[in-house]
């Protein structure tokens, strides 16, 4: 064996005693990794984000030296590390998901979408059997001709989301962050938030409180009226979502479109004279039970009728 | 160290570096804003303007806001999961400005208070943040309404930018 032979020799000897010992501690590592994902969900939850974010450092590590290692490493190594390393990635987002849902009671979104002619009842999404307070963001789209009642004492809302209803009222209680709102006609909310925004609607009227200036844009046609929901329970509300009962701006309304000194043609208060303050006639014992027409014509008492 | 405290000793070195706070309506921007500043956020208005929409519409203005940014910081509702896409794609479109080139991107999924906020790594998915790759970019979870890792992500957006801009010096 010449000394040139020998040398290739010992290189090709030494590439693979690396890619071995490569494979070794990579193996190590991510033995250690899948051992704190497993045990993730045993530790205190405020401690679970920056857990976490150490387990990806480390995860992201590890993809890095296996790139590092890609002169040495045959191709069925290379792709096998490739592979593991997405697992453990695929199985961190797994259990991040896992524990949120297991956490539920503080963490949900409640959906109702795509609903036609129906009354919809908050109730009927609860878990009948806790009666644990509970916090819930709502996301609300694609309704026409509903009833949408939101109220019940033992549940705060976080924030809700609004998208293409239509001919539909939503009776909510108060709201700890904001209200967003698109693509809407001819509806009426009876709602309370910090913030209120709302695009691209017509027709509506909002029975609103809200502690900063609400906002319109791209609408046209909008009645803006103060909050008249009464039913017991109701400072507590206020004082669960951190709303200050006495600062209404319900009629400091901004038009984005209308940056003039004078009134916007957009919105107006609503006239005293249609001022509701009866809700009752929303409370539906049985909403299983309500015909299509009923529906309607409790529609027509309060939805926004064109002069 | 907090925000005004970096600003401090980059100003003691004579050196500025300039951010955009970007983001779709509702994202919490003011809020953010208001709260690294130690300002009151409990009856913040929504603002007028200075948003993507605005943007398209009234491009002569906002262009010179672009000029010499070092970085941007990209906010995020995590809880509005309906507009995740006009997100996506308002981000996208962004990250396209010739002007932008080069900026560090600090994205903030702000609003993990909320029951319903996404987690950092959904919205990393959802957004589709690793296609990134013409901008340093990093995502930080954070509210701004308790003031939870803002200033993580501020620390990093700075150190990003300092680590680029004034290491020829």
């Amino acid at each position: 064996m010449n000394t040139e032979e020998q040398t290739v020799q010992t290189e090709k000897l030494s590439k693979e005693a690396y890619a071995y010992k490569f494979w070794q501690e990579f193996q190590e590592e991510r033995t250690v990794i899948q051992k704190s994902l497993k045990e993730l969900y045993l530790k205190p939850k405020s401690k679970i984000p920056s857990l976490c974010e150490g387990i990806l450092q480390r995860i992201n590590e590890l993809e890095k030296k296996a790139t590092d290692a890609i002169r040495f490493l045959p191709a069925y190594d290379q792709r096998q590390t490739n592979l593991q390393v997405r697992d453990l990635i695929e199985d961190l987002i797994k259990e991040i998901s896992e524990i949120k849902t297991s956490n539920n009671e503080k963490l949900q979104t409640i959906t109702i979408n795509d609903h036609q002619n129906t009354y919809i009842n908050i109730n009927s999404y609860l878990n009948s059997s806790s009666s644990e307070s509970k916090v819930f963001d709502f996301q609300i789209s694609n309704l026409d001709h509903c009833i949408v009642n939101l109220v019940n004492s033992t549940v705060s809302i976080g924030a809700i989301h609004i998208k293409g209803l239509k001919n539909t009222i939503i009776m909510s209680g108060l709201v700890g962050s904001s209200i967003l709102i698109y693509d809407c006609e001819r509806c009426s909310f009876l709602v309370g938030c910090h913030q209120f925004r709302m695009h691209t609607s017509k027709q509506m009227i909002i029975y609103l409180h809200v502690t900063s200036h609400p906002i319109i844009e791209d609408c046209h046609d909008i009645e803006f009226a103060p909050y008249t929901l009464t039913n017991p329970g109701l400072n507590q509300m206020f004082e669960t979502a951190n709303l200050d009962q006495a600062n209404n701006k319900y009629d400091k309304v901004e038009d984005f479109n209308w940056l003039r000194k004078q009134a916007s043609p957009n919105w107006r208060v609503i006239p005293i004279e249609r001022l509701r303050k009866d809700w009752s006639l929303l409370e539906v014992d049985d909403p299983n039970n309500i015909t299509e027409e009923s529906i309607k014509s409790i529609l027509n008492k309060i939805l926004f009728t064109p002069n | 160290m907090g925000l005004l405290s970096i600003l401090r000793n980059i100003r003691q070195k004579e050196k500025e570096i300039r951010l955009l706070v970007l983001g779709l309506d509702n994202a919490g921007k003011t809020t953010i804003l208001k709260r690294l500043n130690g300002e009151d956020i409990n009856t913040i208005s929504p603002t007028l303007g200075f948003n993507i929409k605005t943007l398209e519409h009234n491009g002569s203005y906002w262009r010179n806001y672009f000029e010499q940014t070092d970085g941007v910081i990209w906010v995020i509702d995590s809880a509005d999961r309906m507009r995740m896409e006009d997100c996506k794609r308002e981000l996208k479109a962004l990250l396209q400005e010739e002007r932008l080139a080069g900026a560090s991107l600090l994205l903030f999924a702000n609003k993990q208070d909320l029951p319903g906020a996404l987690a950092d790594i959904h919205i990393r998915e959802k957004l589709e943040l690793d296609s990134i790759v013409t901008h340093h970019w990093a995502i930080q979870a954070c509210s701004a309404v308790t003031g939870e890792n803002l200033l993580r992500g501020m620390d990093w957006v700075v150190e990003d930018i300092e680590s680029r801009i004034f290491s020829i010096d």
